[in-house]
Formats: structure tokens, C-alpha cells, sequence
């Protein structure tokens, strides 16, 4: 019987080992680059506006549910041991420049006798920069026999927060134009400082 | 007892088992995302030359505390320099303008489908494993970060950037200055040709 007992346990412990021997030797980080694109740009960069989003993930709920599928699996999950909810957020960032590609020898007059330098620039241009590679965790509760939060269901949380970024913020025109206004006082305030070295007054314009 | 109220029970005990056995799995049910309206944080004003971007593809798989993730991501970098620094010496008639320090500027793309996680595991317990925190996460994405960053400089992509900020600079500068036969020229120089992270 004793026998049999330890015959029981070995048997147990190696199924536990098999998986884990097949870790221990040591991998390295690998950062593989599939493709790199460098492109020269002449951007003058004049506002940047910082947008913050919030994501929620959280166990489906039957209040939300709309299909009958959907309410049968946020019913049966009711009945299950814990809470499970984890709330996001991340910044994405929007810039307002000139493209300075677009400013010619005809763009720039200066008139030495009058001592005014007459610039006219082109319009100014909005463009996403990109967004926070890290998502930041506002809160977090998993409890009872809830799985954690994994890596995948933040990324497919991120994608969703930015279709929707995308979406309020092209439907926003005030946002972009406030963001717009901005830059052009900056580029004005801006040139008219750095002609004021060469003694000259400036008048800015836009095309 | 009848044979009837035996099957009875052992139905029960086992429809009893099954669901406590189903209650006590851990879950993880296609989860619910939920979103807040995207909030406007600041505008900043600012003057910065951007003369280089740079779009990466990555895959990259790296390890924290024992967990390990495979994902894919894209990348912008930019390198920009911040005019509103820039320190302008006048010699005699000529003006010389120094080229600031440049800032590399690494971020994910924003689109949605710029960060895809491909398998994430936990090597030192296969039975019991743990989960990547969002922390542990953050963290491997710093790394990546800061190695982008490195290999934007190794490349001579800065090298570059450098060179094309003084020749946006110098016609630019030249024109507001009102450069001819009777004005001097406004003169760009490079403090750092060779910059290094």
C-alpha cells in the first residue's frame, strides 16, 4: 500500500515537472524589425493638443447584453465566485504645423526701407503624432476564481479606445480649430521676435 | 428504494458536482469593453522643427519576472528640435545661429490595430501561471522605447535630421533676414554633428 502511495506521488510530481523542464534553459529579448521607413520631413511644429482616453474591461453584465447568446453567458457568469474589472487609459497626441516645403522665395519680402519683412504662410496643417506606447492602469479588481486581466485583452481594449479617438475627434471640428488658432499665434508671436533681431518689423499672413 | 429515486439522486449529485466544478473554474468570458469620450488634457504652444520621421514595423518578444510576451507594434519616431531655444549671436553684420540639441521622439502609431499581442506565457510556472500585469507590461514597453531610440541614433538617422534642419534653416533664415549683396548672411552652425543618445 505504501508502494502504491509513493508509486502515486512520483507520478504526480513528474507530471508537474514535464512543463516546467522545458523552461528552464535561457532565452533572450529579441526585438525584431520587419520594416523601417525614414522619411525627411520640414515640419514646423507650432501647438499640440493631448487627448486622454478611458477603457474599461470587465465580465459581460445582462444589462448590456443585447443578444440572446450575450444574456445567456452574462447570466450564467453572474453565478460565478469574484468581480473582475480593470479600467485604462492612455494619451494620444495631435500636433498643428506648417509645411515648411510649402513656404517659397515669393512667400518672404523684405522691405529695407520701410524696415517691414512681409511673410505669408501657408495654411496650417493638423496631423495625429502617435500615441502612448503604455497603457496606465486606473484601477483594478480581480477577486475570487476570476482569471486576470491578460496582455492580449488590453491590446484589443487599446484598438477599440483608438477607433473611437479617431472617430470623436474628426466629428470634434471645434477641437481642431481651436488647436489651428493656437498654432497661428504661436507662429505669429514667433517670427515677429526672431525679425525683431534683424531690426525689422514683421506682417504675417496666411495663405 | 426504488430504482427510481436512486437514478433521481445520482442525476442531482451529479448535475450538483457539475455545477459547483463550473462555478469554481476560473473564468474568462469574452470580456466587455466599455469607453469614456476622448477628453481634450492641454494644447501647449510650442516651435519645433521636425525634419525626420521614421515609421518601424516591430516584432518583439521579451521577458519581465519570468513572463514572457510576443507582440507586434508600429512605431513613429520623430526628431525634432525646439526653436524656441535657438541661440542667435550677431558678429558684425553676419548672424550665427546655433542648432539646438535634437529630441527623438518614440510613440506607437496611432491606429487601431498598431499593437497586437501574439502569445503571452508565464515560463516558470506552467501549472499555475500568472498573468502579465499591465505594469510589467508598461515596463517592457519602456525598454522597447528606449532601444528604438538607440537605433534611431546608430542608423545615422539624427546624423541626418541635423543636416536637413540646417539646410531648412538656412534659406528660410536668410530670406526673413533679408540677405543680399549689402546684408550679410545668416550662418547655421553645428555645435553637434556627430550626436550621440
Amino acid at each position: 500500500m505504501k508502494n502504491l502511495i509513493g508509486i502515486t506521488i512520483n507520478i504526480i510530481i513528474a507530471i508537474f515537472m514535464i512543463p516546467l523542464s522545458g523552461c528552464s534553459h535561457k532565452e533572450k529579448d529579441y526585438p525584431l524589425e520587419i520594416s523601417s521607413q525614414l522619411q525627411n520631413v520640414s515640419r514646423l511644429e507650432l501647438a499640440r493638443m493631448t487627448v486622454g482616453k478611458v477603457g474599461m474591461i470587465s465580465d459581460p453584465e445582462y444589462k448590456d447584453a443585447k443578444s440572446i447568446e450575450a444574456k445567456a453567458s452574462a447570466l450564467l457568469n453572474r453565478m460565478k465566485i469574484g468581480t473582475r474589472l480593470g479600467v485604462y487609459s492612455y494619451d494620444t497626441y495631435i500636433v498643428a504645423y506648417l509645411d515648411l516645403s510649402k513656404v517659397s522665395s515669393e512667400d518672404v519680402e523684405v522691405d529695407t526701407e520701410t524696415g517691414t519683412a512681409y511673410i505669408t504662410l501657408p495654411p496650417i496643417d493638423i496631423m495625429t503624432d502617435g500615441r502612448e506606447p503604455q497603457l496606465h492602469e486606473v484601477h483594478s479588481r480581480v477577486t475570487g476564481l476570476r482569471s486576470s486581466i491578460t496582455p492580449s485583452e488590453r491590446a484589443s481594449l487599446k484598438s477599440q479606445m483608438a477607433k473611437e479617438v479617431k472617430k470623436e475627434m474628426s466629428a470634434k471640428a471645434g477641437a481642431t480649430d481651436h488647436l489651428r488658432k493656437a498654432a497661428e499665434d504661436k507662429a505669429r508671436a514667433y517670427l515677429t521676435e526672431l525679425i525683431s533681431n534683424w531690426g525689422y518689423k514683421a506682417e504675417i499672413s496666411f495663405k | 428504494m426504488n430504482k427510481w429515486i436512486k437514478i433521481i439522486i445520482a442525476v442531482t449529485v451529479i448535475a450538483m458536482v457539475a455545477f459547483i466544478a463550473w462555478t469554481l473554474r476560473p473564468s474568462a468570458p469574452t470580456p466587455e469593453y466599455k469607453t469614456n469620450e476622448a477628453r481634450i488634457k492641454s494644447i501647449t504652444r510650442m516651435v519645433e522643427l521636425c525634419t525626420s520621421d521614421i515609421h518601424d514595423e516591430m516584432a518583439i518578444k521579451a521577458h519581465i519576472n519570468g513572463k514572457w510576451i510576443v507582440a507586434r507594434q508600429t512605431v513613429e519616431g520623430r526628431i525634432r528640435f525646439d526653436l524656441d531655444s535657438l541661440r542667435i549671436e550677431q558678429r558684425g553684420d553676419t548672424t550665427l545661429v546655433y542648432l539646438p540639441r535634437e529630441r527623438v521622439d518614440i510613440l506607437e502609431n496611432a491606429e487601431p490595430g498598431a499593437y497586437e499581442v501574439l502569445d503571452a506565457w508565464d515560463a516558470r510556472n506552467a501549472v499555475f501561471s500568472r498573468t502579465m500585469t499591465a505594469a510589467e507590461e508598461n515596463a517592457i514597453k519602456s525598454k522597447w522605447q528606449e532601444e528604438s531610440r538607440k537605433r534611431v541614433y546608430k542608423r545615422g538617422y539624427v546624423r541626418q535630421a541635423r543636416k536637413n534642419a540646417i539646410a531648412t534653416l538656412t534659406p528660410l533664415l536668410n530670406a526673413m533676414k533679408g540677405t543680399d549683396d549689402k546684408n550679410a548672411p545668416v550662418i547655421i552652425i553645428d555645435p553637434t554633428p556627430d550626436p550621440r543618445p
